[in-house]
């Protein structure tokens, strides 16, 4: 089973690059998603992988074969690669029936008669389609054809699996259903399976690992929960989740303990306490070491031959701070004494007494949980709370930041600088 | 890892791996040798031409002007532009073909034009069967209305020729100016083109959402601002691409302005042929410059099409203008009296005049006897110098007709299997490579002999391939060669069109399976694509069965059928032509139906593509 690595790899069209020198290792058996608003990239770099687009620089290895590398001229053709491929709009051959569709492939191996039927019927079985092998694909519903395209990838028994995201055409039922059997599939199959989506709840429930793009550019590379209370940065941390992390503006000097002392929500005082001993001047010194040994490996790219300067460059991420009347929030220049907080909506809570004052701006039960948005002054935070409580709109509650995942970043980079806890 | 001594390889070794793997795509390939083979075969003829304009050829003008029987020199130019004849042999032909090109796009455009908007946007009466109809004329040979014109209005004592129906019957003799010349020759071709601009526009009028025009309705605006604001300017498109394919054809049209009399770029260009041959190339290089100023311009009006495309979705209902109780009758007659003459009436007129025992003889329709008609043209099978048969046999058993049966029958399905087959696979590799530089070099160079004119295209050609190094001169392979790279560019765009509707997707799945290419083309794409490849493949037949124009120079008469008719028309046997036009007729119609039921693909479906 293949372990697949990507070593610098690019793809340009003219001065837009698509995928900007990305560098990955997607371990085998594992369940990777390709995460990221649309555009990102992240389909092209799916598309390099599996062999339908060709990089303009880099190095893919598969297994330990190298399939695709610049420098040598390597370029091994898609149909070489014994990967399989789920098209996002499944591409079923219209003018073959189910059976004809799955076993075309297997009959181009040279399989004996009585081997293809046993494959087709094997993974008709495993995706339940037995009863359609007549049919043709114009003649079955869409959650139907996505099956036959699953069996259809699995009958020549590739080793890695990529998936362009193939429930994005299913509604929303059939979607949830069809995501618990994609896990059962992976259970299964012991095979590698790369799946693209731009759903970050698919990406969530279903990945061992996420690799969240943007711009080309990788963002993160960790396990659901981690991408979930340790983002990299606000990019991150906004995209996934729903409702969105609540971002707060902050200003404020680190303290001699260690800890923060904060203004938060224009004038109310705030201490933060990192979880794990953070040093502020030390963490922007090797921010701005990271920093210049990106601009070094630029420049240094800018003096090789064929360089293109980069037309798409990431601008700062704009987050989203509610506010009820957007005229009146202040904005300046980000200095390194201002801060972003994030909070997760589900660590506001209600109590009796204490925190700080806020009146409830909407409240959206749905039986399980009701969302609500509370109104702190001039901001609004999104709060998460479980089980069936009515509130009424208007009402005065009091909240408080709980747990010690409320993440601290700087406003400056946008970067992740630690976790810890909040008091007001 | 050993990655930093592998990284070390020559420069040749990478350039081969890149060499290979570019090539390790089929369309890649497919691309690469089209665009030598469509380069050779547009670029070699225009560069013989223009060197064959330059040479002096023995016994000619310009060997007579330089003195030489070798050797090259301008005076073909210098003779051609500013000589004393220059009026009769440049400039007036010269005039006439652009007249004869704007005035039929005219009547294109407006004849098809209203009639399309009639038929999709309004409650006429019988548009089955008037739309059925209406396609006739473009299927018929192009001279088909010429010969029918001069059926009805020769008369002997106007033009000195034979009596036709008019003169003979009701002694009508129409001015000469009706009988031959200009205005025939504009209107028949005009009719002949009107189909295509029926299809190009009623397409768009088909597709167009209504409720662009209801909006302006609700907005209270005029009926005819509607029409002149909304409607038109979003036709605009489809006018622009009729008038560029009608401007090509009926500039390089020969038979028409040949039969009506009018002397035309390409009918000068045969007379000039023989002794003035140097200069007579500069009128087929004149020809060329039109059609590629053409093409320009297609160009051009192809990259401002792109704004309009967006609006003709295919949503929408469209609400039909009412023509009142009386009117949708009244105009659905009009037309299918005027369809009567335009496709029906040639047919049985050809029919007629094949049973006429003289050339003009309608005593029949005096008499109604039937011991004035005549089966033997028909039927006589020995050679009889007697009653105007020169020596020739009855069609039936005339060898020189079934010989040229025979040779368009082959010439046609050879030009269409390979233009068929080399257009489909352009349109493949065009569609997966639609990025690249090649891809659009060989799209836009497959292309050009399309706007070129046909006796251009013949010409240079017979320049190029019938000289002392080799001569393909008369043989079928001259013929085919000509015949396909003419007709490539039907099937690269109905096949382009059709591909760029398949998702990429389809194929992509079949090759991560590893199944081979033409695996892949003959179980997938070709099944899926079938009704389109096959009108890709059927267009070139249809054309190549009825045209003169393009191999007129390239064989000797009674070669192929179309140059057989022009012998005997020649030769005064116009039962012969008569009848050799019914025979074409009726094996187009044939062909057509059968290959639309067979299929589904039909040749009016191909040319809106």
């Amino acid at each position: 089973m293949p372990k697949i690595v990507l070593t610098d790899v690019t793809k340009r069209w003219g001065n837009f690059y698509g995928v900007d020198h990305l560098d990955l290792v997607i371990d085998d058996c594992s369940f990777v998603t390709l995460l990221g608003p649309s555009g990102c990239g992240k389909t092209t770099t799916l598309r390099m992988i599996a062999g339908l687009e060709t990089p303009t620089s880099g190095r893919i290895e598969i297994g330990d074969q190298v399939v695709f590398d610049s420098e040598l001229g390597i370029n091994v053709p898609a149909n070489k690669r014994h990967v399989g491929f789920l098209f996002q709009n499944y591409a079923l051959w219209p003018n073959m029936t189910v059976y004809q569709n799955i076993s075309f492939g297997l009959k181009n191996m040279k399989m004996p008669k009585e081997e293809i039927e046993a494959t087709v019927s094997r993974v008709a079985k495993l995706v339940k389609i037995e009863q359609f092998m007549d049919r043709y694909p114009a003649e079955l519903s869409g959650g139907q054809q996505q099956r036959v395209a699953i069996a259809r990838t699995l009958a020549p028994d590739p080793e890695v699996i990529f998936m362009d995201e193939p429930l994005s055409n299913l509604d929303a039922k059939l979607r949830l259903e069809m995501r618990a059997e994609l896990q059962r599939l992976h259970l299964n199959t012991h095979k590698t399976f790369i799946y693209v989506t731009h759903d970050q709840m698919e990406a969530m429930t279903l990945a061992t690992r996420i690799c969240l793009i943007d711009n080309g550019v990788l963002q993160q590379y960790d396990p659901p929960l981690k991408v979930y209370g340790q983002p990299n940065n606000i990019f991150v941390a906004d995209f996934v989740g729903s409702p969105s992390i609540n971002f707060v503006d902050a200003n404020g000097t680190q303290n001699e303990d260690g800890s923060m002392s904060l203004k938060v929500f224009g004038d109310i005082d705030a201490k933060f306490d990192f979880k794990e001993q953070t040093d502020l001047n030390a963490w922007r010194e090797q921010e701005a070491a990271e920093e210049k040994q990106e601009e070094e490996k630029v420049a240094k790219l800018a003096t090789q031959k064929g360089y293109v300067e980069k037309k798409n460059v990431r601008e700062p991420f704009r987050y989203q701070v509610n506010c009820v009347d957007e005229e009146a929030r202040v904005k300046t220049e980000p200095t390194d004494d201002n801060f972003v907080i994030g909070i997760r909506p589900e660590t506001i809570k209600i109590c009796e007494s204490g925190g700080i004052q806020g009146e409830i701006y909407s409240a959206m039960p749905t039986g399980m949980e009701t969302t609500l948005r509370i109104r702190v002054g001039n901001f609004i935070l999104t709060s998460v709370i479980f089980g069936g409580i009515t509130y009424d709109i208007g009402q005065m509650v009091n909240i408080k930041f709980d747990g010690d995942g409320i993440m601290l970043f700087s406003r400056k980079s946008d970067k992740l600088i630690g976790l810890g806890t909040i008091s007001l | 890892m050993t990655l930093s001594n592998t990284k070390k390889v020559s420069s040749w070794t990478l350039f081969w791996n890149n060499l290979k793997t570019f090539f390790s795509k089929p369309q890649n390939t497919i691309l690469v040798v089209m665009a030598v083979i469509c380069t050779l075969t547009t670029f070699a003829p225009i560069v013989a031409i223009l060197e064959d304009t330059l040479k002096i050829h023995p016994g000619t003008i310009d060997a007579h002007l330089t003195g030489q029987t070798e050797g090259y020199s301008f005076v073909n130019y210098i003779d051609l532009f500013t000589g004393t004849v220059a009026k009769t042999n440049l400039w007036n032909p010269l005039l006439n073909t652009l007249i004869l090109a704007v005035m039929s796009c005219v009547v294109a455009i407006l004849y098809g034009g209203i009639f399309a908007f009639l038929v999709t946007r309004t409650n006429l009466r019988f548009k089955k069967y008037l739309s059925a109809i209406f396609i006739f004329p473009y299927i018929m040979p192009q001279w088909t209305l010429a010969m029918v014109w001069k059926n009805l209005f020769d008369s002997n004592a106007i033009t000195g020729t034979k009596d036709g129906l008019l003169a003979g019957l009701f002694n009508i003799h129409m001015p000469l100016w009706w009988c031959q010349g200009l205005l025939p020759s504009i209107l028949v071709l005009g009719l002949h083109y009107a189909p295509f601009a029926y299809i190009l526009i009623g397409g768009i009028f088909r597709n167009m959402d209504s409720n662009l025009e209801e909006a302006a309705t609700i907005l209270n605006t005029p009926k005819w601002k509607i029409m002149t604001r909304v409607t038109l300017p979003l036709v605009r498109p489809a006018i622009l691409s009729t008038i560029l394919l009608v401007f090509g054809s009926s500039m390089g049209s020969y038979p028409v302005p040949h039969f009506l009399n009018l002397t035309t770029l390409s009918t000068k260009y045969l007379e000039m042929n023989v002794s003035r041959a140097g200069e007579a190339s500069i009128l087929a290089v004149v020809m060329m410059l039109l059609g590629v100023a053409i093409m320009y311009f297609n160009q051009r009006s192809l990259k401002s099409r792109k704004s309009y495309t967006t609006v003709t979705g295919k949503s929408g209902q469209i609400s039909k203008v009412n023509l009142g109780k009386v009117g949708c009758i009244l105009i659905a007659a009009i037309f299918i009296i005027l369809t009567f003459f335009t496709s029906i009436f040639p047919i049985i007129s050809f029919a007629f005049e094949t049973f006429l025992p003289n050339p003009g003889d309608y005593s029949f329709l005096h008499t109604w006897n039937l011991e004035h008609l005549t089966t033997k043209w028909w039927l006589t099978s020995e050679n009889v110098t007697e009653n105007g048969m020169y020596g020739q046999k009855g069609m039936l058993f005339n060898e020189t007709i079934w010989r040229g049966f025979g040779g368009t029958m082959l010439v046609s399905f050879a030009c269409a299997l390979a233009a068929g087959l080399l257009g489909t696979l352009i349109g493949y590799a065009v569609s997966k490579n639609r990025r690249s530089k090649l891809a659009s070099y060989v799209n836009s160079i497959a292309f050009l002999p399309y706007l070129m004119p046909s006796v251009a295209v013949g010409i240079a050609f017979f320049v190029l391939f019938s000289n002392k190094y080799f001569n393909l001169y008369n043989t079928y392979w001259l013929l085919i060669i000509v015949g396909t790279v003419k007709y490539i560019p039907f099937a690269s765009r109905s096949s382009l069109n059709s591909m760029l509707q398949l998702s990429g997707e389809i194929e992509e799945s079949a090759i991560i399976q590893d199944i081979p290419w033409w695996k892949r083309m003959t179980k997938i794409i070709v099944p899926i694509q079938k009704s389109s490849i096959v009108s890709g493949f059927l267009l070139p037949f249809m054309t190549c069965l009825r045209e003169l124009s393009l191999f007129m120079l390239l064989c000797v008469q009674g070669y192929i059928l179309s140059t057989t008719l022009d012998y005997f028309d020649e030769m005064g046997l116009y039962a012969f032509s008569s009848g050799i036009n019914l025979i074409l007729i009726v094996t187009i119609l044939v062909c057509n139906a059968v290959v639309n039921k067979v299929t589904g693909a039909s040749l009016d479906k191909g040319i809106g593509g």
